[in-house]
This record gives C-alpha cells, structure tokens and sequence, in this order.
C-alpha cells in the first residue's frame, strides 16, 4: 500500500494535484517532475508545507493556516492541469458520508445542480467496496436534497479514495497546464504597456521557460506613470514565472537619433531594430536563449509580414512570438484570465507621440531599411544605453 | 525648492484660513442643529461666517450658501431643473468648465437638450452669441468668469443685460456664472441685476478643499434634499471649520493687488522673448485688460505640452497641461471651441500666478523655459 505518511487531523489541509503534460515526457519526466516538486517549494517556503509527488500525483499538505498560500502557488504554478482540496476523514463509512455531503453543500453553492460519487478502494481491510462506498456516500447526498444524480455527466464529481487514510474531494478546480518553468531554458521578453506582451511571456513561461523581461522607457517623453504600469505587468506574470528581472534601457537619445536621421515613416521600424540590437546584448548577458516578443501579423498597420521579417533581421537568437497566430480576442481572454488586462488599458502611452509616424512604413525593404539603420551609426549610443540599464527583481509571491 | 505656477489649478493654503478652521474644529464641532450649547456654539460660528463671506462679496447673507466646493455650486443651479415639470433647453458656453459641461449634458438623457454657445477665435462668449444661441424654452444660461485655461475674462455683465433685454415680456433664464478663477484675481462681477448665481470656491484662495460657496440671488428648487440646512438649497450638517476658513480667504484675498498686474505684465514680457513660444490667443497684449493677469496660456513649436510639463517639473518648475499626450485625438476642448490647430493644442500649457508669486520665480521660470525649447 501506498505509503504517503501524510498525518492528517481537523488541523491538516490536504491538497491533490493533477499533473499535466509531464506524464508525455517518458525520457526527462523525473527533471520536469522534480522541477515541479521545486517550484511548488519555492512558493510555500516559510508556511510549513509538504509538497510530494507520487505515481503521476502530487500531494501538498500543511497546517490549516497554509491554505490560502498553498491554493495561492497552485493557481499560479504552470504544469498543473487542477487541483483539489481533500478532507481526511476517519476510515469509517458515516464519516465519510458526512463528508461527501459537505462537498455537495460546496458544490450546490458553486451553482452545480448534479453530481455523481466516484469511489477507489485499495485498502482492501475496508469492509465496503468500491461500488458500496459510492452508492452509500451519493445516498446521503440524495436523501438530503443536495443535488441530483447523473452518472452520466454530472457537473460534480466527487471522489472518496479509501486507502490508508481516507480522501474525500469535490470537483477539480482547473490549473494553468502547460510545463514547470524552468524546464524550457531561458527566454527575454520585450515588455511593453500594452496587452499584447505580458501575454506573450505568460504563454512562454508555460511552455516552461524561465522568463525574464526587457523595458524601453524615453523619459520625459515617456512619463514615470508607464514605467510604473510596465513594472506591474511584471509584477502580475513574475506570479506565474516564479519571478522575473525586469531590466529597464533609458532610450531617450536612441530615440532622438532616429528621429534626426532616418526618414520619418520609417522611425518605428528603426527603434524596433535598435531593441533587438538591445535585446541580443541582454540575451548574452543572461544566458537567455530565445527574445520573446508579443508580435503578432496584421494587428497594426505596420505589423506586415515584410517589416515584421526587418526587424528579425537585427536578431541574433530565436526569436518566439507566441501571439502570431492568434487574434486579439484570444489575447484579450488569456489577459483578463492572468490579471493583465486591467493594468494594460490604463492610458500611459509607451511611445510619445512625437516619436511614432503618422504614416509607418508598411511593407519595409529589407536591404533599404538596414542601410538606413547603418546610416545611423547607431551603435555607440545603444552601448551607452545598455551600460545605464536599471534592473528590478519581482517575486512570486 | 519648486516654483509652483499652477495657481489656477489651487492654491498654497493660508495658515490663517486653516488656524480660523482648526480652532473650530477644536471648539465649535457641534452640530449647528443642535439646540444645546454646543450646537448653538457651532451655529454662531456658522452665522459670523455667512455674514463675513457676505460682506467681502458685497451680498445679503441669504444669498450666501455654503456648498462642498466650485463644482457642486456649478451643479446645483442646474440640478434645480430636474424638478420642473417641462423641459427646455440649457446653454453654456463651449469654453465652460466640465463641471458645467458634464452635467448640463447628462441632463439630456432626461429631457432637457443642451445648447452650446460658441466663443470667438480669442475664446470670448459676446452677448450676441448668446442671443443667438438661446431659444424660447431655455431655462438655463451658464458663462464663465474666467476661463480657466486662457484666463479670458467674458463679459457677463454685458450678457445678463442682454438677457434681461431680450427676455422682456417672458420668463428671464436663470443665469449662472462659474466664478471659481474670478475670486480673489479679478474684481468680481456681481452681485448685478440678472446674474442670478456664482460658484466660488476656497481652494483657488488658498483654503482647504472640500468648501465652497453659491452665490444665489434668485429662488431656485431644490434637488438635492435632506435636512433642511442652507435654506434647504444644500442639506447636510454643515461645514462649520470649513466655513470660516473660505471667510477667511475671501477677506484677506485680493484681487487688486498690484502684484497680480505686474506679475501678469512680467510673464508676457519674458514669455514673449522666448523663440519658439507663443501665447493663446495671439492677439493677447500686455496688460490685456480682456484676460486675467494670472492665468496665461502658451503653446511652444517642439514638445507635446505634457512632456513640457514633465522637463519642467524635473526642472522644479510646476505647470500644468488639460490634456495626456497621446497619439489617440485626446484634444483640449476649450482651444478646440477657439478654433486653435491639434498642432498648438497638443503643444499647450498654461502658467498660473498667485499672490505669493514672485518677479524672481517667473524669471527663473523663463529661463529655464528658453533653455528647454533651445534645447530640445
């Protein structure tokens, strides 16, 4: 029999963990395991938590206290599919019964109208089986009213587990699926106010990359409030990333520079070059092996294949753009799902409006926009803005 | 160490307004209402404040109700409208502030329609377009003192006796005039036969937010209802502390002081020495008796007004713009009426003085101004 030793009394929370993705992963599925394991860890330091993982599940118990940090980490830990909090109840079949109805109760205020019970029975010294345990546990919901039964496609289902101890769990709260960060290596987000980036590292963090974030602020054109938004975008996905660096490049004179010297309808075009020349120099500095950016075709005018293909050019790594395929009302959903979204419409522009062309290049030659680049000599003066970078550190906690 | 010039925005408080509202605070809280000692304490307090507010504006003590600042006493001449049985028409100037603006509009969704008056190119309302603006069924007139982005001073005087002219044999509208940027700058212009309400309010003179006055000459129908207090115009327990401080401020505030020519006469001269700045309107001359000498408007040929204000406020100099700088069309209503292009608009910022301001402050400022626009 299984032997989780987990010690449970009115005092002890017991939380099951369903585990995505990982179980694909025959060949590493001990590293992501263990990575799962860690990262759990990380957000439960200090509350006095045990994090297991056993046969596919994982298992968090602590005192009673730790609750709302535990359900904190799990919905916010990535590689996780849901999770479920689990009462212990004494081996006997009334309190179990008992227990099964609180969970009903539970259910029924979470507006669900039917149910069904689901037993597993591998303490074979339990004088009921499976099939009894199950019909006798939905009973008691039945004769007290609580929900209907539908075996078929119940909107609850709860589940007794009689092992060594006995488990009794309601209805799976979803988790944010995808890989434990940390197991993808590491990647460079382009951060920026708006809706789109903080989504795109999201997305990437669940594919289970470590993420950390690149910001260009043109100040006094830019005012201290947009700094501020990007900071808390950070803040929000630095939640699910398990923490995040935000490295902030004072852009003013870049800026400046493109505006002197580059024709008017290409300036965007420009400064997206030079953050890529940026973004390869904090790539090699981090050891990130991939830019992120929230680009995404069509959204934009400017946003063409062709301009989209100048501004790759400059880069010297992978770059990963998780929102090209999808369309703004996906971006939109997944951002107010994450806590984005809120913070992304407030009105602080990224850009002044002195530096953005009211007529962009839309479908940019490559060969004419990198001798325009050239022309620049630009060089010296993004070295001078990546020496004057700031950084801030965010939790995830 | 700042320089503030952003008057117009509010002013640095006077402690003497804020040791009259402490005091009262710690002696007087009753509740006016109350017919014990304390309450009667608070009520006498409350009655020496009417009645210095009403000698310094020169009007009865009935016609003074205290409210919770300028945008309240905007509001409730107007909200009065809700309670007549027909609806008509209210007209407001294109240049009023948002406190008038806003809620004369949203009185449309009950009925009423909102008429604007347009102003000239140099942002003033003449009677005539008055005139022309109103028609049979408007109740409502709303003009503006001061205008608190250009600081034109339109000419109400002249407008109510339009009004009055042209409004024989009928029922006269109500005329309002918002007086918030007038007080304690420029003479004011009531009370006068047809101006029949002002707002005030004390944090332009440098008392606390949160108290303000009405000025009402002429009976209105109360909407706002409770108990009874201010003649039943604004119930709620009074604001005692508040009260004395705004008395304070309108005695000690003076708007002929010289200081606020000369600093007005100082600021063009030096503003019109900077390349690359200019004053809104153009036509505005030294010592334009049209405008007050405290609040002048500029435009300038290379920085977003927002981004101005940020330099100068790195820079220790506090202005203040109407608008966010943004490539969405966010705009400037008030130099939008003027005729004024999106260029100059989003370009703008406006200087406010006050009775502390001095010479050496606006020519630090000028200074620092010319060095920014060379600069950038």
């Amino acid at each position: 029999m299984s032997n989780l030793n987990i010690t449970g009394d009115e005092n002890t929370v017991v939380y099951l963990v369903k585990i995505g993705e990982l179980t694909l992963k025959s060949g590493n599925l001990k590293d992501f395991e263990q990575r799962l394991v860690q990262n759990a860890q990380l957000y439960l330091e200090g509350k006095g938590a045990h994090v297991r993982l056993r046969a596919g599940r994982m298992y968090i118990d602590g005192p009673r206290e730790a609750a709302p940090a535990i359900e904190y980490a799990l919905n916010h830990l990535l590689g996780i599919t849901g999770w479920a909090r689990a009462t212990i109840t004494g081996a006997d079949i009334d309190s179990i019964r008992a227990a099964v109805v609180v969970e009903a109760l539970k259910a029924r205020d979470a507006g669900m109208k039917t149910f069904k019970v689901e037993a597993r029975r591998s303490d074979k010294s339990f004088p009921l089986n499976s099939y009894e345990i199950a019909r006798l546990s939905g009973e008691a919901v039945y004769d007290l009213g609580i929900l209907k039964v539908d075996v078929h496609r119940p909107e609850a289902v709860i589940t007794v587990e009689v092992r060594e101890r006995c488990f009794v769990y309601g209805p799976e709260t979803t988790g944010n699926r995808g890989l434990p960060c940390g197991t993808g290596g590491k990647g460079l987000l382009l951060l920026s106010g708006g809706i789109d980036s903080p989504v795109a590292g999201y997305r990437m963090m669940r594919r289970g990359m470590k993420v950390d974030c690149l910001y260009f602020h043109s100040h006094p054109y830019t005012s201290p409030e947009a700094q501020k938004k990007v900071e808390d975008l950070a803040a929000v996905i630095a939640r699910y990333g398990v923490g995040t660096h935000l490295n902030i490049i004072p852009f003013t004179a870049v800026q400046q520079r493109i505006r002197d010297h580059s024709s008017p309808d290409h300036a965007t075009l420009m400064l997206r070059m030079c953050m890529m020349d940026i973004a390869n120099r904090m790539c090699a500095m981090i050891g990130a092996k991939a830019i992120i950016t929230g680009e995404s075709l069509g959204q934009v005018a400017s946003q063409t294949i062709e301009n989209l293909t100048v501004t790759n050019s400059r880069a010297r790594y992978t770059v990963l753009r998780p929102l090209v395929g999808m369309d703004k009302e996906e971006i939109v959903t997944t951002a107010k799902v994450i806590g984005t979204y809120e913070i992304s419409i407030l009105p602080y522009e990224d850009c002044c409006v002195l530096f953005s062309p009211r007529h962009p290049v839309l479908r940019a030659d490559l060969a004419q926009a990198t001798a325009m680049y050239e022309a620049m000599g630009i060089e010296s003066l993004l070295d001078e803005a990546f020496t004057a970078r700031e950084h801030k550190r965010f939790s995830w906690l | 160490m700042s320089v503030y010039l952003d008057w117009a925005a509010t002013a640095p408080v006077d402690p003497s307004a804020i040791a009259e509202m402490n005091g009262a605070l710690g002696d007087a809280w009753g509740n006016p209402s109350s017919r014990h000692e304390y309450g009667k304490r608070a009520a006498e307090l409350l009655s020496s404040a009417r009645a210095r507010c009403a000698g310094a504006l020169g009007v009865p003590p009935e016609c003074v109700v205290f409210t919770s600042g300028g945008t309240e006493s905007d509001h409730l001449p107007l909200l009065s409208l809700l309670q007549r049985p027909v609806r008509g028409t209210v007209a407001f100037s294109s240049v009023e502030h948002p406190a008038i603006t806003e809620q004369a509009r949203s009185l449309e969704t009950t009925g009423w329609k909102a008429l604007s008056i347009p102003v000239t190119r140099e942002g003033f309302v003449t009677p005539e377009a008055v005139l022309s603006s109103i028609r049979e069924d408007t109740a409502f007139v709303a003009v503006m003192a001061v205008n608190n982005e250009t600081g034109a001073i339109q000419p109400v005087r002249e407008i109510s006796e339009a009004l009055t002219a042209a409004c024989k044999g009928r029922k006269r509208p109500h005329f309002h005039v918002d007086a918030v940027q007038a007080a304690g700058k420029i003479p004011l212009p009531f009370p006068f036969p047809g101006i029949d309400s002002a707002a005030i309010s004390a944090h332009k003179i440098g008392g606390p937010r949160g108290i303000g006055l009405l000025y009402l000459a002429r009976r209105i129908e109360p909407f706002i209802r409770g108990g009874g207090q201010e003649g039943g115009i604004r119930p709620g327990t009074e604001n005692v502390a508040g009260a004395l401080a705004l008395a304070r401020c309108l005695e000690s505030c003076d708007s002929h002081a010289p200081s606020l020519a000369e600093n007005g006469a100082l600021l063009h001269e030096l503003l019109s020495g900077i390349p690359g700045i200019g004053i809104i309107p153009r036509t505005r001359t030294p010592r334009d008796q049209r405008f007050s000498p405290c609040i002048y408007q500029c435009t300038n040929e290379r920085l977003p007004g927002e981004v101005l204000v940020r330099i100068l406020s790195d820079s220790g100099f506090c202005v203040s713009t109407g608008s966010a700088c943004s490539s969405k069309k966010k705009g400037r209503p008030v130099l939008q009426a003027m005729g004024v292009s999106p260029a100059e608009q989003q370009n703008a910022f406006r200087i406010s003085t006050g009775s502390a301001t001095t010479r050496d402050e606006l020519e630090a400022f000028a200074s620092a101004l010319s060095g920014i626009i060379a600069r950038s």
